[in-house]
């Protein structure tokens, strides 16, 4: 049986049902793939702030040196970079290196390293103190995620043993 | 006896009035008793009642045999003497296939209004003839345009392209006008239920006499003939062919092969001599050409009976009516297709028959292509989402090393409270917190100098700013504070403990009413209970007891798990102050 062919109308009909489900349904999806990565960076820096934070109460006796303002790359594990090291690394920059010990860096964990390089994840650190007994520290990580700076910031107070 | 055929009528009327099918009705079994008790009169009883009550007493009486057979062809005659109402075909679909098939098609080879009834019926029964006899119909006598749309029916669907293929053989070889329509319908016609022949209508029993009853001819409107039950005017001729679908040999095209597929009838369909009709006695008028009929007037298809019409009421008047209009349209739309279609069409539509397998698809339009277009978009949305997932792909990890060293950019917007931090309020936030420090240490004018220097770098440091007023205020600088702690308010007058110290500092400077007013603003921005407690003894010690009371039993009603009481230094300095006055 011969069926009629669809009329300029009925495309009309069609295309625009179609548009009407398909324009929310795709931003739908970019927006919920956005908020997904922006939730990561979020749970990732707070974890970065948790570590910095939790090494230095732990090995309070190694304080890094953070100039005012002054961001340091999570990449940037060159030897004259301590924190790198001394973030992931932490067994080999307390003084007790081992030969053989596994580096944490960018061919042991690329996913890792993807993720600080692409949104290039910073951190910066400031110290307050006026004597060893008590240390305000204030860490602050920093991140650009689909082109805003964004940045998750901890405090805490470190008290000598 | 009499009596039975009282109860039979009672109880057939009963079942009819049930639902379901026939025999499992729950007066089917009465009704059976009954009938198999009047079985011995089952000639003079099946040539006496209705049509409709025959038949059932026939399909009840459980008498099997040749006998009965030849009586149910003859009540089958009767029927069709009229288009059967949804009644009759309840009980025609109770019968067996076989039996519908040897009953019902053997009158398609008959002409004349019977043979349309026929093909309506069989059409309505959903009765399936192989593909090899519709060349025995076809070339039996003429036919209209409505008895071919229905005869297409009785097509079976995965015969449907050999037909086709045979009919237009046959039409090559012979090009009668009845193959050329019949396979222009198999080819375009979208008609989805049977359609009622030209001129006829479904006529409900309980409103119209079947003795009244006249039927129009489809192709000849001024032919009426009476088909009255009761007094047929038939002639009964000899005895009829039997074996096969042809028709008698008073039929027009006698000398016809059947081939030994092809459907074999019940032999008794014409048994009976009193039901054949006799070609020289028949009054039908012989179908005129349907070229000539092939435009059709749209009063004649709109036109509703007269005859039946008067003895309707005006309700199912109108209401046939419209229907009768609506179903004229679709039937002249078809028609007026069908005869447009010429020798190159009929061509053609041998050749697009792979394009109708898709068709159906097409049915629904928009909104199939839509739903289809749309899950598409999806998926491919899915696909991209899933390959551009960097988090997750090891290939796109080639990502350039950032610069050691960047410039530091405006402002960072905070991923939690979403306020703008820029590098001034960090440097600034090193000083504030060594005026913490300080603070904590209860050296308040070395806290003084370092909150100073941070507001220096950063003025807009709210923090900061109040606890240099709480400072100004621990120091007893009333003043100083109160101006630094309305400008916090000023700017953010949610943050906590602004209005606490502002509403203390107040009570200081004796600014009774401003502190109290403070005191409720900070108890009513974050209800705690220490903030409370304090403007509860605020209240009592400036001599608002019964206020200070009822927000006491507020405040208790509101954390039930503490017990609150005064403090003993409100309650003497309340004392002392009552005592004077």
């Amino acid at each position: 049986m011969k069926k009629k062919a669809l009329t300029l109308t009925e495309v009309i009909i069609a295309l625009s049902v179609g548009l009407a489900i398909m324009v929310p349904t795709s931003y739908m999806f970019a927006n919920s793939n956005k908020q997904l990565e922006k939730s990561s960076n979020l749970i990732f820096a707070a974890g970065l702030a948790r570590t910095i934070i939790s090494s230095m109460m732990s090995n309070h006796t190694i304080f890094p040196q953070v100039g005012n303002n002054t961001f340091i790359s999570c990449c940037d594990d060159s030897s004259d970079n301590v924190y790198f090291r001394y973030l992931f690394n932490l067994k080999e920059n307390c003084g007790n290196l081992k030969k053989g010990l596994l580096k944490i860096g960018k061919a042991t964990s690329p996913k890792f390293y993807h993720r600080i390089a692409k949104y290039d994840f910073r951190y910066g650190i400031t110290l307050a103190q006026i004597d060893e007994s008590v240390k305000s520290v204030a860490v602050y990580i920093t991140w650009k995620e689909f082109g805003v700076n964004k940045n998750y910031e901890t405090h805490a107070f470190i008290v000598a043993r | 006896m009499p009596q039975k055929i009282q109860q039979f009528i009672i109880l057939s009327e009963k079942i009819l009035s049930e639902t379901g099918e026939l025999r499992t009705r729950r007066s089917w079994n009465e009704l059976a008793s009954v009938s198999s008790q009047l079985a011995p009169h089952m000639v003079q009883l099946s040539q006496g009642f209705k049509p409709k009550n025959a038949l059932l007493f026939l399909l009840s009486c459980g008498n099997e045999g040749q006998q009965k057979n030849s009586l149910i062809s003859k009540v089958f005659r009767k029927i069709f003497s009229k288009l059967p109402n949804n009644e009759t075909l309840n009980i025609l679909g109770s019968i067996s296939k076989i039996d519908l098939n040897g009953n019902v098609l053997s009158f398609l080879y008959e002409n004349g209004p019977i043979c349309s009834v026929a093909a309506y019926t069989a059409a309505k029964l959903g009765l399936k003839v192989k593909s090899d006899a519709f060349e025995f119909f076809l070339s039996a006598h003429e036919w209209t345009q409505d008895d071919l749309i229905n005869l297409s029916f009785l097509v079976y669907e995965n015969e449907k392209e050999d037909l086709k293929n045979k009919v237009y053989n046959s039409y090559k070889s012979n090009p009668t006008e009845a193959n050329r329509l019949f396979l222009n319908i198999l080819n375009n016609a979208s008609v989805l239920q049977p359609v009622v022949p030209n001129g006829m209508t479904i006529e409900n029993d309980e409103t119209i006499s079947n003795k009244n009853k006249t039927v129009k001819h489809p192709i000849n409107s001024k032919s009426q003939v009476e088909l009255s039950n009761n007094n047929y005017k038939y002639k009964l001729t000899g005895s009829s062919s039997s074996g096969s679908l042809f028709p008698n040999n008073n039929q027009p095209n006698n000398k016809i092969n059947v081939p030994n597929n092809t459907v074999v009838p019940n032999q008794n369909i014409v048994s009976n001599q009193n039901f054949v009709p006799k070609q020289q006695n028949q009054q039908f008028v012989q179908p005129q050409k349907l070229k000539q009929n092939q435009q059709i007037p749209q009063q004649i298809v709109n036109q509703p009976n007269k005859e039946v019409s008067t003895v309707k009421t005006n309700d199912n008047q109108n209401q046939k009516q419209s229907e009768q209009q609506e179903k004229g349209k679709i039937i002249n739309d078809i028609k007026e297709k069908i005869s447009n279609l010429d020798q190159v069409s009929l061509n053609l539509n041998l050749s697009s028959i792979d394009i109708d397998k898709y068709s159906s698809f097409f049915k629904k339009k928009p909104v199939v292509i839509s739903i289809v277009a749309t899950v598409v978009f999806i998926a491919v949305l899915i696909v991209i989402n899933t390959t551009t997932n960097d988090g997750d792909n090891l290939e796109n990890i080639s990502v350039v090393k950032p610069p050691k060293e960047v410039k530091l950019p405006d402002y960072w917007v905070n991923a939690v409270t979403n306020k703008k931090l820029t590098p001034q309020y960090i440097q600034a936030d090193v000083d504030y917190r060594m005026g913490e420090l300080y603070l904590s240490r209860n050296k308040y004018n070395e806290a003084v100098q370092f909150f100073q220097m941070a507001l220096k770098t950063e003025p807009n440091h709210n923090i900061c700013k109040l606890r240099w007023g709480y400072t100004e205020y621990l120091l007893g600088h009333y003043s100083v504070a109160e101006k630094l702690l309305l400008e916090v308010v000023k700017s953010d007058s949610m943050l906590q403990c602004a209005n606490l110290y502002l509403a203390r500092n107040y009570s200081k400077e004796n600014k009774l009413d401003e502190a109290e007013k403070h005191f409720k603003k900070e108890y009513a921005n974050y209800g705690v209970l220490e903030v409370g407690m304090e403007y509860a003894n605020f209240l009592y010690k400036i001599g608002k007891q019964d206020e200070a009371m009822d927000f006491l039993a507020s405040l208790q009603e509101k954390f039930p798990d503490k017990m609150l009481v005064l403090d003993s230094k409100t309650e003497k300095f309340a004392k002392k102050t009552k005592t004077k006055g």
